[in-house]
């Protein structure tokens, strides 16, 4: 008798979903909260991604308008020659950003992804935009490098991507500012 | 869905009754979509910079901001299908079905098949993971054939699934046949299918193949090696019920012994033996068993199959003493359970399960669970591995990520107040100043000089007055031949010979003529593109004089927006703080009883043990009394 018991019991954990009668039911009314609390938690968490919108939108409205702002966004398109550890922007000689990546941030950026870098506002006419890219190049060499760019702010928002993309000639990577508007 | 991942589901699916179910967690969305931002798509890439980070409330936020701003001008609606994806990932159900469904109904738009697929893959999944599996069924089947290999091969599963579900056992079998001979799905699919036909009558054979199948891959996989040792113990344990032990122990010694399913194999290993009755050799598989952690449900059913068996062979002494074993082992067990009993509601358990870092919006769960009180992975390892239980903890950490926000914005809004504030000052100040300059006068009278030389110029063409347009030096020539005309006609009266001196006044009064008279035309045209170029400064000069009166004007109005849509703002974050504190709560006490409950469960699991050890020694006592 004890044998079967115990073999059913094993047999049970295998295959049955069977559950007492008792059980089932606390379990039924148990999904029942469970699920109200999710649909709960659902709206909530809905309703405060709403909220961040506005809040981001209501930000951006008051700080940056679109005569003035000015972004600058990151990303990487190769991740074989370069290795990034951070990144300081300057605009006008005057440090606007100081970024130290973690390892996920990089993960991100190697797989597509693009860093909103700084966003911030500028008077129309020429600024000098420059970063400097600190990391370890070919051979897990130390790496520093710079690239400086003028760009023309108009009336109009202006957009500018810092892009590293490898050079398979020179085997080092490159330094592209590209302005769009 | 990873190779870790679906491991990692595997793991847990091993701890629970049944076919193995693997929750469908990830949206789908993948890493193959590298580099494909384009010009207009820088904010489309940030938002995947935070989605690879399993940040999905800041990559949904990022979307929905730049879809306001209508940032994203990709025509390919790739932003719905990505915003589809993150709702689904951040377990946004209802927004997720609603965006993907929007996508796939707007007829306006063409959208390409391999968008359409994907979004049809999504949906199924976000079906599936409410158990709408019918709405999951037909979503599967809309899709065609441009998902990627293991897309699709996880779609093939998701349809096995969901047919097992529905009782449709002849086309879950079908489905296998669709996928790829190596497909880790197919592996899976295979044993769902197998778990289920061998609890029905007429497909028991069928099912028992199937494991066959699965117990005899040639593979170093790991996961297929879990797999194929979970296949080997359900056929060992169904020959152990049909009473072939011979089978059974062939199948148990299949079994890897460093496994996840060792300890059930030790189990039935010695089953097999005792159904044998070769009682010595079932000891030895128990005994190996018993020395394991004592809190698993295999390691106490060993402690108490041993006496049975030491009694079943007349070794009395040796029954009764490991009895006492077993029965110290319980009592311990009872004891710890009791210590952890009190941990789970003392605010050390929630404290435990929070994330380090509240701005942190992706804590792994599992990392927080690593660090949790040891007795409840030692007690608690089925619940702390269910999905269920990392579920709830997931929520909770999200519910205090929410109360972050808001406390993060809740701070942010004075900052904001003071610097709408400082910008009406500013603004005032500039514009005053502005208004205030005496050169804006000058704008009007300009304006009213530039309408006189439009008019007189108009006048000049119409009478072709070329004089109107010589040059400073030629009014200087005209004046000099004038007075020359007048001295030659007083000569002339004189009497003196100036013929040769009248001739070259004519021809040089002719030359003048004829050249005034030619570069009229160029002049006409140079006068009246000068005149243009006055028009656009003069108009340009007036648009910034309108624009500098209209914000002069709307200034107020714009402050009074800005002023009221903060005020706004910061009365949701009022409510929804209040909300989301109550959700925090709500949660806490959720984790609590779940757990409480599991472990009343595993509790009672071991009381029963203990006083059924008890029973059995006092009986073997008695006897041995009754003897003496």
């Amino acid at each position: 008798m004890k044998t079967i018991i115990t073999m059913c019991a094993v047999l049970g954990i295998l295959f049955s979903h069977t559950l007492y009668a008792e059980e089932a039911e606390e379990t039924s009314e148990k999904k029942d909260t469970t699920s109200a609390i999710s649909r709960n938690i659902q709206n909530l968490k809905n309703e405060v991604l709403e909220l961040n919108r506005d809040l981001f939108i209501l930000e951006e409205d008051l700080l940056f308008s679109a005569n003035t702002q000015v972004s600058v966004f990151l990303s990487v398109d190769v991740d074989t020659l370069f290795t990034l550890d951070s990144v300081q922007l300057k605009l006008d000689d005057k440090i606007v950003s100081n970024y130290l990546y973690t390892d996920r941030e990089l993960k991100a950026l190697n797989q597509g992804g693009v860093q909103k870098l700084y966003i911030g506002n500028l008077t129309t006419g020429e600024h000098e935009l420059t970063a400097f890219f600190i990391g370890q190049g070919p051979s897990k060499r130390n790496f520093k490098r710079a690239t400086t760019k003028v760009i023309d702010k108009s009336d109009s928002a202006k957009y500018v991507e810092l892009k590293i993309v490898g050079n398979s000639s020179k085997e080092q990577p490159d330094f592209v500012v590209k302005v769009w508007e | 869905m990873n190779s870790n991942m679906r491991h990692f589901h595997f793991i847990k699916a091993l701890l629970k009754a049944g076919a193995l179910s693997l929750l469908v967690l990830t949206s789908g969305l993948r890493a193959d979509q590298k580099n494909l931002h384009q010009v207009q798509d820088l904010d489309y890439g940030v938002s995947l910079f935070h989605f690879y980070q399993q940040n999905y409330f800041s990559a949904i936020t990022d979307l929905l901001v730049a879809d306001h701003y209508q940032r994203i001008k990709s025509e390919d609606k790739n932003p719905y299908l990505l915003l589809g994806g993150l709702y689904l990932s951040y377990h946004l159900h209802n927004k997720s079905s609603e965006v993907l469904q929007g996508l796939l109904d707007d007829e306006e738009t063409n959208i390409s098949n391999e968008i359409r697929d994907r979004a049809w893959y999504l949906l199924a999944k976000d079906y599936f993971r409410n158990n709408l599996f019918s709405d999951a069924k037909k979503a599967l089947l809309k899709i065609s054939d441009t998902l990627n290999q293991e897309d699709e091969e996880e779609k093939l599963y998701l349809l096995n699934t969901v047919y097992l579900k529905e009782q449709d056992v002849n086309k879950a079998k079908e489905v296998l046949d669709e996928f790829s001979d190596e497909s880790i799905w197919k592996v899976y699919a295979k044993y769902n299918t197998a778990s289920f036909l061998v609890q029905t009558e007429e497909g028991a054979d069928e099912g028992h193949r199937l494991f066959d199948e699965i117990s005899s891959i040639q593979s170093e996989n790991p996961e297929k090696l879990i797999i194929q040792d979970k296949a080997s113990l359900a056929l060992g344990y169904l020959s152990l019920k049909n009473e072939d032990s011979e089978a059974a122990l062939e199948y148990f010694n299949n079994i890897r012994i460093d496994g996840t399913e060792t300890n059930k194999a030790l189990l039935g290993l010695g089953w097999a033996r005792y159904r044998e009755k070769e009682f010595a050799k079932a000891i030895i598989p128990w005994m190996s068993l018993a020395s394991k952690t004592a809190s698993e449900l295999t390691v106490q059913e060993a402690l108490i199959s041993i006496p049975y068996a030491f009694e079943k062979m007349r070794i009395d002494e040796q029954a009764m003493l490991q009895y006492e074993l077993a029965i110290h082992s319980y009592k311990y067990q009872l004891s710890e359970t009791l210590q952890l009993h009190k941990f789970i509601k003392s605010p050390d358990f929630i404290k435990q399960l929070s994330a380090g870092n509240l701005g942190n919006e992706s804590m792994p769960v599992e990392s927080v669970i690593k660090k949790i009180n040891p007795l409840m992975t030692t007690y608690l390892l089925s619940l702390m591995t269910s999905d269920e239980f990392q579920e709830a903890v997931s929520t909770y950490q999200q519910v205090k990520h929410l109360k972050y926000r808001l406390d993060h914005w809740k701070s942010g809004v004075p900052a904001l107040q003071m610097i709408l504030q400082e910008k009406r000052k500013t603004y005032k100040n500039k514009l005053a100043k502005t208004m205030g300059d005496s050169n804006l006068g000058k704008v009007e009278t300009l304006s009213k000089r530039k309408d006189k030389l439009e008019r007189e110029l108009g006048e000049i063409e119409s009478k072709e007055a070329f004089l109107e347009l010589v040059t400073d030096d030629e009014v200087v020539q005209l004046e000099l031949l004038k007075d020359n005309n007048k001295r030659l006609k007083a000569l002339r009266g004189s009497g003196e010979d100036i013929t040769e001196q009248e001739n070259k006044q004519r021809l040089l009064n002719g030359l003048l003529t004829w050249k005034i008279k030619t570069e009229y035309p160029i002049r006409i045209w140079a006068a009246k593109k000068e005149l243009i170029q006055l028009s656009r400064a003069v108009a340009d000069m007036k648009k910034s004089m309108i624009s500098l009166k209209s914000s002069w004007t709307s200034a107020p109005q714009d402050f009074s927006q800005f002023d009221r849509r903060i005020a706004n703002k910061e009365k949701q974050i009022q409510n929804l703080s209040k909300k989301v504190q109550k959700a925090v709560v709500r949660q806490e006490k959720h984790l609590r009883s779940m757990t409480l409950h599991a472990l009343k469960l595993h509790r009672n699991q071991i009381k029963l043990y203990h006083d059924r050890a008890l029973f059995a020694k006092a009986r073997l006592y008695d006897s041995l009394m009754a003897v003496k």
